[in-house]
């Protein structure tokens, strides 16, 4: 068994026919020294190529797929064996009888059916190899469990006979002539012979002979399997690129069951060691051994974790419990501590209102209000011929405070006999606004002998929509803005803005004797200060604000020529110095008003007190540990 | 009783009803209070609408007939009208002609933003910022005032100098005055409290009035 390659040692032979000897001593002297080298070159690469990955050879992962591991040294390379017996002539002499005898030739394939790596090879091959080869693909056959059916019609028509096997005729079962059909027409006419033709030459050693003489059972070759996508990627590798293979060489690999990613890693080393054992080759291991996991210990928290999670498991739920109700609150905590002091004010100022003795101490004559003093002088210099803008832009909620100082501003005015424009850019100041007719009218306003004459003392121009783009305009072209006024009458040809004599009282903002501002919110005093008073700074304007607002417009108010009131206070005192208002009552409401902050700040210190003692209360009981 | 009599004791039964409802807030969120809270803010809309129309609307339509025999008048009297109609459409579902409302939108947006940033900054800014700086007169007082405003004005604004950390020397002197300016702020919140208190409070007490004048109206 020494002169077979080492793929072909493990295949049993048939048992001899008895009288036939061991054709070991027969057979071993024929075995050449090339032969004998080329085995172990053929052993040597088969070794080499099967410790690579499969994507590092295609070549046997194409030609020598399992389960057909014996075929692979042949199949792989094909044009081995003739290098080196094709050319030394004295190397023929070392050659056996068998092969010797009759040098054929194989016929000349046509040159348009041959692969590439066909048409490179030598030709002519000579006989002796060709008989080789006949050796490797015979050999197997006469196991058909080694041979996949896929080569099992290959290998019964074998590329290369004998003439004299060639020249005798068999009678083709049908089924050859279908696996013809998938042949080159180079090897049609060979495929007609049968595997008993080419084994049963004189040319073949003994113990080839003796193996194919035994009976090799007919199948119909299988129909060629549908190339899958897995084979045609392997196809299409570099060795196998520029070659297109006949159908009946190429070989499907089965499907396999979908992997997982970390078995396709290792998938190649799956498939070398299956390999390794179907060829029966025993070969030690020496590269990167895959270290075992090591034995997994818990440490002592993880250890303490899994107890403490066997106890949970084991120890039963917790039995619901009801919560402890709460209990009711009282009825100050219900009402609240802020509530009640709040009701007491309210108390506190309908007792004032019911008795008036009640607030008699805080009754006092209004000492001096910053800024009225300088309001009353500049309502002092106005004159009848002087033309007053005034602006109201307050909301009704801010008419317990504004309405006593609008009133206050407009009887000086009206006493003053100024004329006046008014205007507002506030929705709700423009139905205020209107108020003041009834008073002008009182007043003789715009009435001759009980007949409205329009525009003689005042204007009433009404709502100026656009906001600070309406101030803008104002300040722009005040002549052009009293072109319309509430009623639509053209304004500007009224007595308010021309002299008698029809020349122009007002051409500009700056013409104004004064502007007289009535607002709630810091954003009228700026607004009026950004888009008017910077336009006409030397015109005087006069701001009439809550006491809300004042603290805010105070750095406006440093200004020259800017004034500012605001309260009720200021109201009183503006109405002190004219003989037609109401002073008595302007000092009880203001007398009213200082009850209502002192109550104020005795219900806020008793608050204070309140809360104190009940975070002292509650920090004893929690010292106590109650 | 004549009908003036009445109508002014129905018209004020109406206004002491919607106070008591305003004043029912304090005992919390109630129906009461939030028919008042939406009557309010109905009517003042009711109102509204009818101060636009009278006030705006129907004296620019008018004008735009008066210019009708005038090409170029009544092409300058349309340009508000083609202008505010493209604000309405946004109204449908089909926002594919929205975009157009942008540019009111826009011209709204930009003249607003030009004249608040002018009217800012020569009308408020500068001069506060040279009011701060005004030149100390002879008077002692006067001085006093002066050094005063101007050593409010930096510890108040070193209250918002958040990038010095306060490590070094300069950070212990700005964290010093950032303590200073916001006692000061509280100061200044302090009176804006007082402002506050004493305008709510005049109108608190100007309802409990109006309350009882109605309510002692019937009795003479």
């Amino acid at each position: 068994m020494e002169h077979l390659p080492p793929w072909l040692r493990h295949v049993p032979l048939p048992a001899r026919p008895p009288g036939h000897g061991e054709p070991q001593a027969e057979v071993e002297p024929e075995i050449p020294a090339w032969l004998r080298e080329l085995q172990q070159e053929v052993a040597a690469d088969a070794s080499a190529d099967a410790g690579l990955p499969p994507t590092q050879r295609p070549n046997l992962e194409s030609t020598a797929v399992p389960p057909a591991p014996p075929l692979s040294p042949a199949a792989a390379e094909p044009v081995a064996p003739p290098q080196p017996t094709s050319s030394s002539e004295p190397e023929a002499e070392a050659l056996p009888d068998w092969l010797r005898a009759e040098p054929t030739t194989p016929p000349a394939p046509e040159a348009e059916a041959l692969p590439d790596w066909l048409r490179a090879e030598p030709s002519p091959p000579p006989a002796p190899e060709e008989t080789s080869v006949v050796e490797t693909v015979t050999t197997p056959l006469a196991k058909e469990a080694v041979v996949p059916d896929t080569l099992l019609s290959t290998t019964q028509a074998p590329t290369t006979t004998p003439k004299g096997a060639a020249q005798q005729p068999t009678p083709q079962p049908p089924v050859r002539a279908e696996a013809a059909a998938d042949l080159p027409p180079w090897l049609v006419g060979e495929a007609s012979g049968s595997i008993n033709d080419l084994t049963s030459g004189p040319a073949l050693p003994s113990w080839l002979q003796d193996l194919a003489a035994e009976p090799l059972p007919l199948q119909p070759p299988p129909p060629p399997p549908a190339s899958s996508p897995k084979a045609e990627a392997e196809e299409s590798t570099p060795f196998l690129s520029g070659t297109e293979l006949p159908s009946w060489l190429r070989i499907p690999e089965p499907e396999a069951p979908p992997e997982r990613a970390e078995d396709q890693s290792f998938a190649w080393l799956q498939r070398l060691a299956r390999s390794e054992q179907e060829e029966g080759l025993v070969r030690k291991v020496t590269g990167a051994i895959v270290p075992l996991r090591p034995d997994y210990r818990l440490s002592g928290e993880q250890l303490a974790a899994v107890g403490l999670l066997q106890q949970i498991a084991q120890s039963p739920y917790p039995l619901p419990t009801a919560p402890v109700a709460a209990a009711p609150p009282s009825l100050l905590q219900r009402v609240g501590v802020d509530r009640l002091l709040y009701l007491l004010l309210f108390l506190a100022l309908l007792a004032a209102l019911l008795i008036p003795d009640l607030s008699r101490p805080f009754q006092s004559v209004t000492p001096g209000t910053p800024g009225v003093a300088e309001l009353d002088t500049l309502l002092d210099s106005l004159g009848s011929e002087s033309v007053v803008l005034v602006a109201y832009e307050w909301a009704a909620p801010r008419s317990s405070e504004l309405r006593p100082l609008e009133q206050a501003t407009i009887s000086r005015l009206i006493a003053r006999q100024a004329k006046l424009i008014l205007l507002s850019s506030d929705l709700q100041g423009t139905i205020l606004s209107f108020d003041a007719i009834e008073p002008l009218r009182a007043a003789g306003y715009n009435q001759e002998q009980g007949r409205d004459v329009g525009g003689r003392d005042y204007l009433l121009l009404g709502y100026q929509p656009g906001g600070e783009l309406a101030l803008r305009r104002l300040a722009q072209d005040l002549r052009g803005e009293l072109r319309s006024d509430f009623a639509g009458q053209d304004g500007s040809q009224s007595l308010v803005a021309n002299y008698p004599d029809g020349s122009p009282r007002l051409r500009t903002i700056s013409d104004l004797s004064m502007i007289l501002v009535m607002g709630d919110s810091l954003q009228d005093v700026q607004a009026w200060m950004e888009q008017v008073h910077r336009a006409a700074p030397k015109v005087p304007i006069a701001f009439v604000l809550p006491e809300e607002a004042l603290p805010l417009a105070r750095p406006y108010l440093r200004q020259s020529g800017v004034y500012a009131v605001a309260g009720q206070r200021a109201a009183q005192e503006l109405q002190s110095s004219d003989p037609g208002g109401d002073q008595l009552q302007l000092i009880e409401t203001n007398g009213r008003l200082a009850y209502a902050v002192a109550i104020f700040l005795l219900l806020l210190l008793i608050g204070a007190l309140s809360s104190a003692l009940a975070w002292l209360w509650r920090r004893w009981e929690a010292r106590r540990g109650y | 009783m004549d009908i003036d009599a009445l109508t002014r004791l129905l018209t004020g039964l109406v206004a002491v009803l919607l106070t008591l409802l305003v004043f029912s807030r304090l005992l919390g969120d109630n129906p009461a209070y939030r028919i008042a809270q939406y009557l309010f803010v109905g009517v003042s809309l009711g109102y509204a609408l009818v101060i636009i129309y009278h006030q705006v609307v129907r004296p620019a339509f008018i004008g735009m007939l008066s210019d009708s025999g005038d090409p170029l008048r009544l092409s300058l009297s349309l340009a508000p009208w083609l202008i505010g109609l493209l604000l309405l459409t946004r109204l449908g579902r089909q926002q594919a002609v929205s975009w157009l409302a942008n540019l009111p939108l826009a011209l709204l947006f930009g003249v607003g933003a030009a004249l608040t940033v002018g009217g800012a900054l020569f009308g408020t800014l500068l001069p506060q910022l040279l009011d701060t700086v005004r030149p100390i007169g002879s008077e002692p007082l006067q001085l006093i005032s002066t050094s005063l405003l101007l050593i409010g004005v930096i510890l108040t604004l070193s209250f918002f100098y958040f990038t010095v950390p306060r490590t070094g020397a300069r950070g212990r002197i700005v964290a010093l005055g950032a303590s200073m300016g916001r006692w000061i702020l509280m100061i200044a919140f302090g009176f804006f409290f007082a402002g506050g208190l004493l305008t709510y409070l005049s109108a608190l007490g100007a309802r409990l009035e109006f309350i009882l004048g109605w309510l002692r109206a019937p009795m003479g």
